[in-house]
């Protein structure tokens, strides 16, 4: 299906690690934000990523596009190591990859008009040309459906919904080939998440763009999703095509979470999973797999052996004991 | 007769504050019932005035400078508009109690759990503090908190999200009120969480037989939890009725655009998502004179933007406000 | 939200577009100053501090008007109230107060003003780069805490004393006394704007930090620059009257408000217009710089519209 598709994005094990330190600088111990995750994006693709909160999703979103330096791990960036690039030389890679951000309220400087805020994106890239820079803006504004009156406008002048088309426009002008969408419509009314929603899928359908969309919400991340990645702690704990994902998760969290997850149907009756205890913290995960803590089905062997991501149909991985060593499960 | 079976009454409630920009009418003419027992869930997305409608109805906002309240608000048959403030002061926490979206500022966090559990009891039930400490144990262990002698000694910064909301609600549930008001209690938590909270509440109202009026914009938590649903837009109510008539038989046009706004989980994956025209007007420009939602509304003829319709029962409890919602389609 | 005739506007060309900017910035800019107009204080402020422009350049004028000088020492017309020959009275030298307090006006103005200004760059330019990289942090704010350890005025006399007495070295010294708390409040505003998510944006699409410090950093901390510098103004007047008061001041014999108080502390019930009449217009000039600097920032901070 996407085996010839060309790779644009490939994380090989990559380890996110942030220091706590004590009153004097030293440090103590380390917050596993991304714990070894290990996933490829191919181009033309959405790529949902699913998780609760401290699972790490957004701090994977952010090693992606090497907002963030990863610990350890390997990153590829349309067939480049860029793992342990420094920021200046990474910049040519910026106008590739972009990033969209959940608050649009805050992604946006107040002080600067719209016009002037997609301008400064191409000056920075060395676009010298005034007008040339204002025709770019303002085809780009038109793309996301906003009106060229809106050029001059600040960001305080509108809705949460327009904010977020020039959070869109911002992205999308240097021409990318993969965005990350950090929750982008989680800060909004449904009637507008489901405008921007359309509005992303129809400029992947023009652009060819790939994106890696993290959400918490599963009905969104369901729509809009050709493959969905599922985070616990830091860590993969499922990857399969979206409909096989909801026709058969393999995974005891993804079980859990789906069954969680409110139906607008008033008919269906919910059959929920219950999930004992609390998410640990990432500074001191459970041994063996991370999520034997709370896991219905955990074995002693749970707690002493980390499951490695297993193939269990056609595209379809997972991380469980059950499918990595089920002999192990029988002790 | 009718007072036995409602809990509260809202009757032509309209709330009004004093900006700049002159007097705001962010309710407007909202009337509705809870029934004792029953969970109604308040649906509308921001702007539309349901929370100030759960606050007026505890008349939490200032009223010498800030609020103007006109209407009814019926609870057993008293007027809680009418009411003095001391008076109104015995009704909250006791009689009616609310829950709010993030738990974490609603909890002081200087005092343990425990204490501002007993707050209330200790106001209102005037136990001393041993009595009360015990009672709280009770309230924990009646929200699922596991080991609640313990907990009931910690801080609030030291619990999860979910801890503390439930935490929320055993300071609400401490007097046993007649109505619960929780104001969106689970947006800001995980969908797992979220599912325990919803469940928890449910369970409360059978085994308490206590009301619940539920305030979201999750329609997924109303089709689940809710029996009745009323739709709020720009401070007025267009749409009410039993779930499963709202779900499977919207007559309002915000109603169906809200509804199938949402990506269902077993809905098509290739068509565009419906999406509802236009945006939320601001408070301030709220189209006078005229059917509210007509400049978005995909199905507005002339009329509906020449005069404003009522609130009119099209089934048996199903109340619609639209010209077009009586059927003729 | 407003026009529907956009959708005509869009087929426009890149001219039609130029001719709309220049509109919509005539529209904004009569808009801010409509504000700023409404916000009575603010007017109220900007006409005080022309008021004390105008008497400053009309210094000469003025005395010329009243018929004094603010040097003639007269000591047998020392401390007389105010009449019509001397219209403030004359101080313990026989001087005309009137012709004092009104020079007064241009070095108390100067001074004023030029030490809030370079405090205000320099605080400006030591809390951003402190905010920029974390080892000038730690040396910049510690020498900053050591300054402001010392007593305001006992740090401004020291480096009188250090400097000589001029008026450049009173600039210079205040400036010196009033610049860590300035930077320590751009470093904090500047610590903010970094925090916020549209950071994170320039720097996911590509620029560098110091770009990102200047363009977008810098701008969010001119507002509390802004009002912090009405104060700054306001106490290096005063503290140039208690500078002036232990002879280390403005060098004798140039008035300065200042120095006109701290000579009638001493007389302060027998010739009371030795106080009033420069004590208000002190307070009149820093009233009006705070008010005209609250409306500076209002204007602005494109969010108060």
């Amino acid at each position: 299906m996407s085996d010839t598709k060309e790779v644009v994005i490939r994380a090989e094990n990559v380890r996110t690690y942030f220091p706590v330190r004590d009153t004097l600088g030293r440090v103590v111990n380390q917050v596993k934000a991304v714990d070894g995750i290990s996933m490829e994006v191919h181009k033309g693709e959405i790529y949902g990523l699913v998780g609760e909160s401290g699972c790490g999703k957004s701090t994977f979103g952010r090693t992606l596009i090497r907002l963030l330096e990863p610990t350890d791990g390997k990153l590829e960036l349309l067939g480049q190591d860029v793992t342990h690039t420094s920021m200046k030389a990474l910049r040519p890679f910026r106008s590739k990859v972009q990033m969209i951000f959940q608050d649009p309220y805050t992604s946006l400087n107040p002080r600067k008009r719209v016009g002037e805020i997609l301008m400064e994106v191409l000056q920075i890239h060395g676009e010298k040309d005034r007008d040339k820079c204002m025709s770019i803006a303002m085809e780009t504004l038109h793309k996301v459906g906003l009106r060229p009156e809106h050029f001059y406008r600040y960001p305080h002048e509108f809705s949460g919904g327009q904010r977020q088309r020039v959070g869109i426009a911002r992205a999308l002008i240097l021409k990318p080939e993969l965005i990350v969408c950090d929750e982008p419509v989680s800060a909004l009314d449904v009637s507008i998440q489901a405008q921007v929603i359309n509005l992303l899928k129809q400029l992947r359908d023009e652009n060819d763009l790939s994106y890696v969309f993290i959400a918490h919400d599963m009905s969104v991340v369901r729509y809009i999703s050709d493959r969905i990645g599922v985070m616990y702690l830091g860590h993969l704990v499922e990857e399969a095509p979206t409909d096989e994902l909801f026709a058969h998760p393999m995974h005891p969290y993804t079980e859990a979470l789906l069954s969680a997850v409110p139906d607008t149907n008033p008919h269906a009756t919910a059959h929920r999973i219950h999930l004992q205890g609390e998410i640990p913290s990432p500074i001191d995960p459970p041994k063996g797999c991370v999520f034997h803590t709370r896991c219905p089905y955990a074995t002693e062997a749970c707690g002493q052996i980390a499951p490695q991501m297993r193939q269990v149909a056609p595209g379809h991985r997972t991380a469980c004991l059950k499918y990595d060593m089920p002999e192990a499960m029988k002790v | 007769m009718a007072e036995q079976k409602e809990t509260l009454r809202v009757d032509s409630l309209s709330t009004s504050f004093h900006t700049e920009r002159g007097l705001l009418k962010a309710v407007d003419g909202v009337s509705f019932t809870v029934g004792k027992g029953e969970i109604l869930g308040l649906v509308g997305e921001s702007g539309c005035g349901k929370s100030v409608t759960s606050q007026s109805i505890l008349r939490l906002y200032d009223e010498k400078y800030t609020a103007h309240y006109e209407g009814h608000i019926y609870l057993d048959g008293v007027d809680l508009l009418a009411l003095s403030p001391a008076e109104m002061r015995k009704i909250r926490g006791s009689r009616i109690s609310m829950i709010f979206q993030d738990a974490l500022s609603s909890l002081n966090p200087v005092f343990t759990v425990g204490s501002q559990i007993c707050e209330p009891l200790m106001i209102h039930q005037g136990l001393n503090r041993k009595q009360a400490m015990e009672k709280a144990v009770e309230l924990l262990r009646l929200v699922n908190i596991p080991a609640p002698e313990r907990r009931v000694l910690q801080y609030p910064h030291e619990l999860s999200g979910g801890m503390r909301q439930r935490v929320m609600i055993a300071i609400a549930l401490a007097c046993k009120p007649e109505l619960l008001i929780a104001d969106e209690p689970t947006t800001a938590l995980d969908v797992t969480v979220q599912a325990q909270i919803m469940d928890l509440i449910r369970e409360l109202n059978q085994k308490l037989g206590m009301s619940v009026m539920l305030i979201t914009h999750d329609l997924g938590v109303v089709a689940e939890t809710c029996d009745r649903v009323a739709v709020m837009y720009l401070g007025q109510i267009v749409e009410q009725a039993d779930k499963y008539a709202i779900f499977d038989d919207p007559r309002h046009p915000y109603t169906w655009g809200l509804i199938h706004s949402i990506p269902q989980l077993d809905g098509d994956r290739t068509k565009p998502l419906y999406s509802v025209e236009g945006m939320v007007p601001l408070l301030s420009q709220v189209p006078q004179g005229c059917c509210r939602f007509a400049e978005r509304c995909p199905k507005a003829t002339a009329h509906c933007r020449e005069a404003m319709p009522e609130l009119q029962e099209v089934t048996p409890g199903h109340w619609v406000r639209c010209w077009m919602g009586t059927g003729e389609e | 939200m407003e026009a529907t005739k956009a959708n005509a506007a869009y087929s426009a060309g890149a001219e039609d577009l130029g001719l709309l900017r220049k509109k919509l910035e005539k529209e904004q800019r009569a808009l801010r100053i409509h504000a700023f107009l409404k916000n009575k204080a603010s007017v109220v402020g900007l006409v005080l501090v022309l008021l004390m422009i105008v008497i400053a350049l009309a210094a000469p004028l003025l005395t010329g008007l009243s018929g004094t000088d603010p040097y003639t020492n007269a000591v047998t017309q020392r401390l007389q109230a105010p009449s019509a020959e001397h219209w403030f009275g004359t101080d313990d030298l026989g001087r005309d107060v009137f012709a004092r307090v009104i020079y007064g006006t241009r070095i108390s103005l100067f001074v004023g003003f030029s030490v809030s200004v370079l405090a205000g760059a320099a605080g400006l330019l030591i809390g951003l780069y402190s905010c920029y990289n974390k080892v000038l942090d730690a040396v910049l704010m510690r020498i900053c805490d050591g300054l402001k350890a010392v007593p305001s005025t006992l740090l401004a006399i020291c480096l009188m004393a250090v400097l000589g007495p001029s008026i450049r070295n009173v600039i210079l010294s205040l400036a010196v006394v009033s610049t860590p708390s300035m930077a320590r409040m751009v470093r904090s505003a500047a610590l903010s704007a970094r925090e916020q998510t549209y950071v994170e944006a320039m720097t996911c699409l590509g620029a560098t930090p110091s770009h990102i410090l200047w363009r977008h950093i810098m701008p969010n901390t001119l507002s509390p620059v802004i009002v912090q510098m009405t104060f700054v103004f306001a106490s290096a007047i005063i503290t140039e009257a208690a500078l002036s008061f232990l002879g280390a001041g403005v060098p004798v014999p140039e008035p300065s408000w200042g120095s006109i108080l701290s000579q009638g502390r001493t007389y302060i019930y027998t010739a009371w217009w030795l106080i009033l009449y420069p004590g208000l217009f002190t307070a009149v000039s820093v009233m009006g710089f705070n008010l005209f600097g609250d409306g500076v920032r209002d204007l602005l901070d494109p969010l108060s519209h």
